[in-house]
Formats: structure tokens, C-alpha cells, sequence
């Protein structure tokens, strides 16, 4: 765990320490980059609650999917993720139908007015990352590009 | 509390305007029936514990045999979540008729809503400032 990343504070012998620091780095960055996301959809108020836009993008994302694997998704139990199908459906965003080859599993997607919501989301969340992107350097845009292909990389388990 | 007249019940589908009740249950929902303009005026929060009242009593007005537009003052809602905006959209399409739902006042959260997923084109919806 040693020499892992170059120009990390701490000097000689301070690899451990440099990794902790990088590693409460990218924390911060995960939390910062979830606030500019959220507040992209501040005009939303809190007509769409968080939970519900995170089980919409989960949909979206999916295409089709059952009950369980939108569960299994948000780390919900399946009475949690029923109920928010509930609301989910009395508000017109999502579809719920029996699965053509077993009629007892049931398929979420998204509605036409969960397809916009979501695409709008997604619109909204791109121009404010735009923003904050189009104001770094040629090379800070560059770096955070490699690191985040190199952060990918690593979570997928390639080299 | 207003000293004056209380009732054991409330009165809130008398047909009414309801006065101010500050203080009084902030996070519920109360429903009041209006006759001119003909349709509801709503105070406090719609979400999925007062959702059912909410649609109970856009039923009732949908029941009535007007002929004339319905109107909704939402300015005193303080949260609506889209299953209750939904529910609302819901009765604009099925007046039928030539008759309209005006929603009156809605927050910008809700026009926002209401713009992006198209149903501020839903037939027989107005929205008023």
C-alpha cells in the first residue's frame, strides 16, 4: 500500500498517510459532485422526493425491471421499494405489468412523464457540470478525465 | 386560537372559505369546498398520508353536475408531491364537456412539473398564476 500515488503530501515514508489523504479527497469529491447534482434539480423543489428520483434514474437505467432488482438497486426491502412503486405509479411515472412469460412476476419501466422527468434530471444535472467543467484549466479537465477513467477502471477490476 | 364558534366539527366541505388556523395541525391537509369560484380550496401538505383525502374530494367535485370551469386555490399549499398534482391533472382530463380545471397559484416547483412532463398541455387544464 506503499508509493501508490505520486506527489501525495507527507514526504518519505509517508505513503500510508498520502493514501488516506487521497482516498478523503475523493470522499469529499463524491459528496461535492452529489450536492452539484443535487441542487441542478433545485427548481424541482421537493415535489420529487430523492429517493423517488433515485429510483426513476434506476428504471431508466434498467429499461425494464422487477420488483426485486429495484430493491436489490436501492438497497430498500421489497415492502419499501412496493410502496414507492405505489407512489410512484399514482403519480404517473411509472408503469407496472405482469411479465409476459410468468404473469405473477411484475415489470416496472418508466412512463412517457417519468421518460421526460428523468431525461429533464439528466439535461439539468449535465449543464450544471458543464458550468463548473468549462471554468477548469485545459489541463485540470484533462487530468479529471484520466483519473476518473483510472477510478473506473480500477472499480471494474481491470489494470 | 380564534375565540368565537367552535364547533365539534370543523366544517371543512360546508362550502366555506376556512379563516386562518394558525398553529392548528401544520402538517395535514385542509380541504375546503368553494361555491364561487365552484371547486376546492386546499391548505397544507399533500403527500401520501393525505393523498387519499385529496382524491376523495376531487371525486366529490367531479361528481357534481356543473357545467361551469372548476377552480383549485392552491396558494396556501405548502408541499404537494407529483401523485397529488397527478391526481389533480387526472380531473382536468375527464371533465369532459368543454369544462376546465383552473389550478390557481400553484408553487414553481409544481409548474416546473407540470412543464417538463407535458402535462400543462393536458386537455381541460389551466394553470393561473
Amino acid at each position: 500500500m506503499t508509493g501508490t500515488v505520486p506527489g501525495g503530501p507527507g514526504g518519505p515514508g509517508g505513503g500510508a498517510a498520502a493514501d488516506a489523504d487521497v482516498v478523503a479527497f475523493v470522499e469529499a469529491g463524491a459528496e461535492l459532485l452529489r450536492e452539484v447534482c443535487d441542487q441542478a434539480l433545485d427548481e424541482l423543489g421537493s415535489t420529487v422526493p430523492p429517493t423517488q428520483l433515485r429510483a426513476l434514474l434506476i428504471v431508466d437505467r434498467f429499461g425494464r425491471l422487477n420488483l426485486n432488482t429495484l430493491a436489490q438497486e436501492m438497497r430498500a426491502s421489497n415492502s419499501a421499494a412496493s410502496r414507492l412503486c405505489d407512489r410512484l405509479q399514482a403519480s404517473g411515472l411509472i408503469v407496472r405489468e405482469a411479465a409476459a412469460r410468468d404473469r405473477r412476476e411484475v415489470v416496472i419501466s418508466l412512463s412517457e412523464a417519468g421518460r421526460r422527468l428523468v431525461g429533464w434530471a439528466r439535461l439539468q444535472r449535465r449543464r450544471e457540470l458543464g458550468r463548473i467543467v468549462a471554468a477548469m484549466s485545459p489541463d485540470g479537465r484533462r487530468a479529471l478525465l484520466e483519473g476518473l477513467a483510472a477510478f473506473r477502471a480500477a472499480l471494474d477490476g481491470s489494470p | 386560537m380564534l375565540s368565537g364558534e367552535v364547533s365539534e366539527h370543523s366544517g371543512h366541505d360546508d362550502g366555506h372559505e376556512n379563516g386562518h388556523e394558525d398553529g392548528q395541525d401544520e402538517g395535514a391537509l385542509r380541504i375546503a369546498r368553494t361555491t364561487r369560484p365552484p371547486g376546492l380550496s386546499l391548505a397544507g401538505e399533500i403527500d401520501d398520508v393525505t393523498y387519499p383525502a385529496l382524491v376523495a374530494a376531487l371525486d366529490g367535485l367531479a361528481r357534481d353536475r356543473g357545467t361551469g370551469d372548476l377552480h383549485l386555490d392552491l396558494s396556501r399549499v405548502v408541499f404537494c408531491d407529483v401523485a397529488g398534482l397527478r391526481a389533480m391533472v387526472g380531473l382536468a382530463e375527464r371533465l369532459g364537456g368543454g369544462r376546465r380545471l383552473v389550478l390557481h397559484a400553484p408553487a414553481p416547483p409544481l409548474r416546473t412539473v407540470l412543464r417538463v412532463v407535458g402535462w400543462n398541455d393536458a386537455r381541460g387544464l389551466v394553470v393561473e398564476p
